[in-house]
């Protein structure tokens, strides 16, 4: 059990950590996406969309070979850290902010698409600073894309099992998230403790999902009063 | 003077290019002119808020949009304060506003639930409180009732007699502008029409005969005219708009008749529908149009055209150089 409740508060902080970066990441680049009409534009969403249906598998085996201190990225990292990417917490959280950023871009890309520049316009002829008119204007205004954003995050993090296989392993409270102990206790055999996982999982994820419909679903309704 | 030339490229088929001067006395101009003739666009120029084509006024600029674009996410007092807080200059009093847009209900509601009226006087209320020097307003009262936007258009062309602010304005009532701006731009397909004289409404003024709180009268061309509405006093003068629309001729001046003024000129010109030519019959032209004679009438310096319908026409048997009564 205390194995368990190791993998849960794992998974819960690399769900957490990786949404608020996230966020720090797509909030920009989302903003830059949808005001940027260049041809190319249709192969970096597709680029940035990948996670989305490539088996995560593949995405790990890439990461793997990426991490690896025979690789200059992975060596360059040993240099600079000392310690390796490979099957430890921080190589985690690069591969969950790869395999969850579509979703974290979607609905802010969405968010950006429908935000009338104009209110930033009128904030300009108003004489607001430049940081002034983020803080006061566009970030309040992004308010519901964000949350989305950063939900869906959480919960497809939470969700990750083949990335943290090819990439973290199985190292208790440093890579052991939920869905590797799961997948350990039903080769075990243990059926119970497996039922409490994946049970808890399943009530979570079902749970966050229906407050950010039912989020969504008010921000949508206030939306069309107007 | 100030000379503008807004040059740009708007769209891959539509391309701005308004020249004009603005006379020392010009301190409210009126942009009127067709759907899609840029008259948007022009505001958009003239207010910097494209990066990439600074504001030709040289002055500080308020932009108010016709869906006036008030911050959803904060009160209407929210709205306000952050327009206070970022303010060029401070010339009003927020009271004062309030009563004068009959907004006070509305301090602490939230900007999605008021009407569409309410939401631009809200926005034109937000405007004058951030203090630009300029205010460039679209169609800013289109759906504000006639009896308010009266008032507050009286109220903006105050404060621009008292050198507090410049208002362009751009509005698809030509009575409205002609009544209160000192000087009218007429757009079309992006550029700036040559003759600005709109034919469907008639501008009477003269000296100022005698004002109360329902009407003032004044004298034009020797006659006296009473209005109840679309008339204002400027400099001891009265002015008032009427549209062409609402005369109705008469050969007699007689007191039966259901109206206030009646207005004596001589016919110079009657233009018969076959007469009418190919640049009068544009793709605009309806039926009924084209059953209209148009009456030119004259009388000192003014000079104007009432449609009638055929059958009055022929009925009335109105040629050129007859005396006639223009009623309304």
């Amino acid at each position: 059990m205390n194995d368990a409740l190791t993998a849960v508060a794992l998974t819960l902080k690399l769900a957490t950590i990786t949404s608020f970066i996230l966020i720090i990441i797509a909030l920009p680049v989302s903003w830059w996406l949808a005001n940027w009409q260049r041809k190319a534009k249709a192969y970096l969403l597709s680029l940035l969309t990948l996670p989305l249906v490539l088996p995560p598998t593949v995405l790990g085996f890439y990461l793997l070979v990426l991490f690896s201190p025979q690789s200059a990225f992975g060596g360059l990292w040993i240099e600079l850290t000392g310690q390796q990417l490979t099957f430890s917490f921080v190589g985690l959280v690069i591969a969950s902010l790869i395999y969850s950023l579509p979703f974290a871009i979607q609905p802010l890309y969405s968010g950006f698409l429908q935000f009338d520049k104009r209110y930033l316009e009128v904030a300009k002829t108003m004489g607001i600073p430049r940081l002034a008119r983020l803080r006061t204007i566009l970030l309040p205004l992004m308010k519901a894309p964000m949350v989305v954003a950063f939900g869906l995050s959480f919960a497809h993090t939470l969700g990750e099992f083949g990335v943290v296989l090819m990439i973290g392993g199985n190292i208790p409270g440093e890579t052991k998230v939920i869905s590797i102990a799961l997948y350990d206790q039903v080769e075990a055999m243990n059926y119970t403790e497996a039922h409490y996982l994946a049970g808890g999982l399943l009530l979570f994820s079902f749970a966050l999902l229906a407050i950010l419909y039912r989020f969504n679903g008010s921000v949508a309704n206030a939306s069309h009063q107007r | 003077m100030l000379h503008i030339n807004v040059k740009r490229k708007i769209s891959a088929q539509f391309s701005l290019q308004a020249e004009f001067t603005l006379a020392p006395h010009s301190q409210f101009v009126g942009v009127c002119g067709p759907s899609g003739a840029g008259k948007t666009s022009l505001l958009r120029c003239l207010s910097g808020v494209d990066k990439a084509y600074p504001s030709p006024l040289c002055a500080t600029v308020g932009l108010v949009f016709q869906d006036s674009l008030l911050f959803p996410h904060l009160t209407v007092a929210e709205n306000f304060a952050l327009a206070q807080r970022y303010a060029h200059r401070t010339l009003f009093d927020l009271p004062e506003l309030l009563n004068l847009f009959a907004i006070e209900h509305t301090l602490a509601m939230d900007v999605t639930k008021l009407s569409g009226g309410e939401r631009q006087r809200v926005a034109l209320v937000r405007a004058l409180l951030n203090g630009a020097e300029w205010l460039l307003l679209d169609e800013p009262l289109s759906a504000v009732d006639e009896n308010r936007s009266q008032i507050i258009l009286a109220f903006l062309r105050h404060c621009v007699d008292q050198q507090k602010l410049r208002i362009i304005m751009v509005s698809h009532d030509i009575g409205e502008l002609l009544l209160y701006c000192d000087e009218l731009i007429e757009l079309n397909n992006g550029q700036v029409q040559p003759s600005a004289s709109s034919t469907s409404v008639v501008k009477f003024s003269g000296p100022l005969q005698h004002v109360n709180d329902h009407q003032i009268s004044f004298s034009c061309e020797q006659q006296s005219l009473s209005f109840y509405q679309r008339v204002r006093v400027e400099n001891n003068r009265g002015v008032a708009v009427v549209a062409v629309s609402q005369m109705r001729l008469s050969r007699q001046r007689s007191s039966h008749l259901g109206v206030i003024n009646q207005f004596h000129a001589f016919v110079s010109a009657v233009t018969l529908p076959t007469q009418l030519t190919k640049a009068a019959t544009t793709a605009a032209t309806t039926v009924t149009r084209t059953q209209q004679v148009i009456i030119t009438v004259t009388q000192g310096d003014m000079t104007f055209s009432v449609p009638v319908m055929r059958p009055i026409w022929e009925k009335l048997q109105l040629q050129v150089g007859d005396s006639v009564y223009v009623c309304f």
